[in-house]
């Protein structure tokens, strides 16, 4: 099925470029050249320099670019359709791909990349501009038509490869279409100043290029290491109470379940997840041997506990990016009847209620040194009685419907991380043991 | 007038009234076009690119090239002039910090690219072509930016030179592009050029939020042992204010002095106890600790070069040879903190003790840089205790069992015993 899609787009693309050079003069040979080793090198330039992480099969590329710019100095010519088509495919000569001697993914690349800029340039030279913003509607028309035919192209491809869904693909390439008009419009702009100018506009072009690369390799750089710093840090609190392995990632993943039922915007569930990962924080601040203890806590260990937990909290939340954190990991702000200081923005306030509702159900569905994990219709139920009071129902709601639409399943009889312990932890139920990781003796 | 001062209201009217009537002059001699581009520049400045590490420069450079190669002189003197002013008083009005500064650096930026091209024209005796100008326009800014941040007395403006520097050139080809472009194709497709600043702002913009949050996460990193009651409460935040402090003296550069800061700030993580290790206190050694701290590190996956820092540097081991300058400052910013701790009369004490105790070159050249910056009275150790003491604050509900260091055999310390 691939393999019919990539021998199709090869033949229809030769096709395409063999009719149109038989009805038009070739194009000019030095252009499709200069043009085709330029993109040959804009389009492996990382690969030379580094190997930068996995090169996304739907990602824009610059020698699109440079296409556009090629189709304006080719100018309004019949031979330009062809021209375009030459200096397209060598957007498909990715050395990765070379060295797999993945001859198939080659020829689909350089087939559709052929096609898409044939389009572009048939729609360039037919809509005959004089200028002013007659020439901006015709650049935009070729843009447009480049990003049809290439997505038409990519997206059913990419489906088949990955064996995804059509539209899980389309969701993933749609928000890079806004790109194909301004950055088609840009080359098209800087191949017109090229024809005015000479070919020393292409530097003004190549240089913010370049120097926007570096900018983007410099900031994954740097993602990548505070996404690496973060895992330290949860680690370490991890570290602190062996007993709750992998407790950090799911109260994150239960608190995602719960913003997602909510309608959070992506940038407040980014934020959510974050916070999630960190609302253990201040057990760091808590003695192990209190938090590690197997019987229950006296009261004044409890008060230690808290008094050390929320130190804990107030100590990290003096780095910025903290604070707002801090705010969700704190217990005060977790119940649902506490009274929320005037300062403390909503959005958190929600936050922290969700995160409160998440760390209370995976506390109860595993287990601890103090008890077993209970069965997961009765921590649904133990949240439900609560709802109004310490938790927001809300959150306890989504939280349920979230679960049930996955058929997920947690608690005795589903626990996937169980902690070797020493000593078997009791069987209780919710009588026995409180809500919530440091409620222990409540 | 301080850079925080906002200005009375009075004078702001003024200003603003000062600066319509030069826009309506502008109007009435050189068109609506004049005032609407010297409108442009003025929102130009509003608009910075951030570079990581402070510094930043406005949008508005690329339409200052464009309009200063275009526009006839005369015309071209008075729309600058009037977009600068228009721009300026905004800002003023909106008085941000740091307000002055950018103002200046956006007039000296303005008048540099003028000045370019009427050298270039006295040059060739005649008409500079447009790109030729806009190439001189874009030397002459840059050279008017970077004269202007230079003459500023605190070094932060001076640190971020290099980091600006890719952001002026990406500024430039838009504002060159934009010129050749309203001469050679027309105005409405030149608009397009203006479309990559946007993309340039955002770029560097996130590059620069995820270089802040990364420092910020190493930061609350280097709390963690202090958390975990390993080291005293505010040892991270003073011992890499120091080695800020030194690295700027000893004139390392950027990666250098982020190297330091990031290894400073985590020397203790490897106290922590190992995991599955039940238990909050440590015996290691300051050199087992600081080798498990680069094995914490590199199993983490963050840099390598950090790792193998931390492990050359010793920290807290006050008579070890350093192999590299870096180390020498990782190891001796902290130990001079180990000493001083909260209390700055104790600097003295503290410069005798690693004077006395550095035996390499690299450690001498590093004391002698701490001794220059203690003795200068630039309040280093005050602000570094400062820095420390804000934790120290939040700390108060800890009953930390007096974690203190104590020093130990010959020369070496060994901080941060837990007693108790």
């Amino acid at each position: 099925m691939r393999r019919s899609l990539e021998i199709f787009t090869a033949i229809t693309a030769l096709a395409v470029v063999g009719a149109a050079a038989l009805t038009s003069e070739p194009p000019r040979l030095i252009v499709v050249l200069t043009f085709g080793a330029m993109i040959v090198l804009a389009e492996n330039v990382s690969v030379l320099v580094h190997r930068a992480g996995a090169a996304g099969g739907t990602s824009l590329t610059p020698g699109f670019m440079l296409t556009m710019a090629a189709i304006a100095v080719f100018g309004d010519d019949p031979s330009t359709v062809v021209g375009a088509a030459l200096v397209g495919a060598f957007e498909g000569l990715y050395i990765p791909h070379l060295r797999q001697r993945d001859i198939g993914i080659v020829a689909f690349n350089c087939g559709q990349f052929a096609l898409s800029s044939a389009a572009a340039a048939l729609v360039f030279t037919s809509i005959s501009a004089t200028g002013g913003w007659e020439q901006v509607a015709a650049a935009t028309a070729a843009a447009v038509a480049y990003g049809v035919v290439n997505v038409s192209f990519v997206l059913p491809y990419v489906a088949l490869k990955h064996g995804e869904r059509a539209s899980a693909v389309w969701a993933d390439m749609f928000p890079a279409l806004p790109n194909y008009i301004a950055w088609g419009l840009l080359g098209l702009l800087v191949g017109l100043v090229c024809a005015e100018l000479g070919p020393l506009a292409i530097v003004l072009l190549v240089i913010p290029m370049g120097i926007g690369r570096w900018t983007f390799s410099s900031f994954s750089r740097v993602k990548d290491a505070h996404d690496r710093s973060v895992e330290l840090f949860i680690r370490l609190i991890e570290a602190k109470d062996p007993y709750t392995a992998g407790h950090t990632e799911r109260v994150a993943r239960y608190s995602l379940y719960i913003g997602e039922e909510l309608g959070l915007s992506p940038s407040r569930l980014e934020h959510l997840r974050q916070s999630a990962l960190m609302h253990d924080v201040g057990k760091l601040a808590v003695p192990s041997r209190l938090l590690n203890k197997p019987g229950r806590l006296t009261p004044e260990e409890w008060d230690v506990v808290k008094r050390h937990n929320s130190a804990g909290i107030d100590i990290v939340a003096n780095v910025d990016f903290m604070r707002t954190m801090a705010v969700v990991a704190s217990d005060e702000h977790g119940r649902y009847d506490a009274t929320p200081s005037v300062t403390t923005p909503p959005e958190l306030v929600l936050e922290a209620h969700i995160v409160a509702v998440a760390d209370a159900f995976d506390a109860m569905t595993s287990t601890r040194a103090y008890r077993r994990a209970l069965e997961h219709d009765v921590a649904v139920d133990e949240l439900r009685a609560n709802a109004g009071t310490q938790f927001n129902p809300a959150c306890v709601d989504a939280l349920v419907a979230a679960l049930d639409r996955r058929g997920e399943r947690h608690g005795a009889g589903h626990e996937t991380e169980v902690h070797q312990f020493a000593v078997t932890p009791p069987v209780a139920g919710v009588g026995s043991a409180g809500l919530g990781d440091l409620e222990v003796a409540r | 007038m301080t850079h925080d001062d906002q200005l009375p209201p009075v004078v702001l009217v003024g200003l603003a009234g000062a600066v319509g009537a030069a826009l309506v002059l502008l109007a009435v001699h050189h068109g609506l076009a004049g005032a609407a581009i010297a409108t442009v520049l003025a929102l130009g400045l509003l608009v910075p690119v951030r570079v990581p590490w402070g510094g930043s420069v406005p949008v508005g450079s690329a339409p200052i090239i464009a309009a200063a190669a275009l526009l006839p002189r005369t015309e071209s003197v008075a729309t600058l002039a009037c977009g600068v002013l228009l721009g300026t008083v905004v800002v003023l009005a909106r008085s941000r910090s740091g307000a002055v500064v950018a103002t200046q650096r956006y007039a000296a930026s303005a008048a540099g690219a003028l000045v370019a091209i009427v050298v270039a024209e006295r040059a060739i005796a005649g008409d500079v072509p447009t790109l030729a100008a806009a190439v001189a326009a874009s030397a002459g800014l840059v050279i008017g930016d970077l004269v202007a941040a230079h003459l500023r007395p605190d070094a932060g403006s001076r640190m971020a030179l290099r980091s600006v520097l890719p952001v002026h050139l990406t500024l430039a080809c838009a504002g060159t592009l934009i010129a050749v472009a309203a001469e050679g194709v027309g105005m409405a497709m030149a608009l397009v050029a203006a479309f990559p600043l946007l993309i340039t702002r955002f770029s560097f913009d996130r590059y620069a939020g995820a270089t802040t949050t990364l420092e910020q996460t190493v930061q609350a990193l280097g709390l963690v042992p202090e958390l975990a009651g390993i080291a005293p409460v505010g040892h991270s935040e003073r011992s890499a204010a120091y080695a800020v402090a030194l690295a700027r003296e000893l004139g390392l550069d950027r990666p250098a002095t982020t190297r330091v800061v990031t290894a400073v700030r985590l020397h203790h993580i490897g106290g922590l106890p190992h995991e599955g290790e039940a238990g909050g206190t440590t015996t290691a050694t300051p050199a087992e600790v600081a080798a498990h701290s680069a094995q914490i590190l590199r199993e983490a996956g963050l840099s390598v070069e950090i790792a193998d820092l931390l492990e050359s540097a010793r920290a807290d081991v006050i008579d070890a040879v350093a192999p590299t300058l870096e180390a020498a400052v990782v190891r001796i910013a902290s130990t001079f903190d180990d000493i001083v701790g909260t209390d700055h009369e104790a600097a003295d004490r503290g410069l005798s003790l690693v004077s006395g105790a550095a035996r390499d070159p690299h450690s001498r050249r590093v004391v002698a840089a701490l001794l220059e910056l203690v003795a200068t009275g630039d309040g280093l150790v005050r602000t570094a205790i400062a820095a420390g003491e804000q934790f120290r604050e939040a700390a108060v509900g800890l009953d930390l069992e007096s974690v203190t260091g104590t020093r130990a055999g010959a020369g070496e310390l060994l901080p941060f015993a837990r007693r108790g």
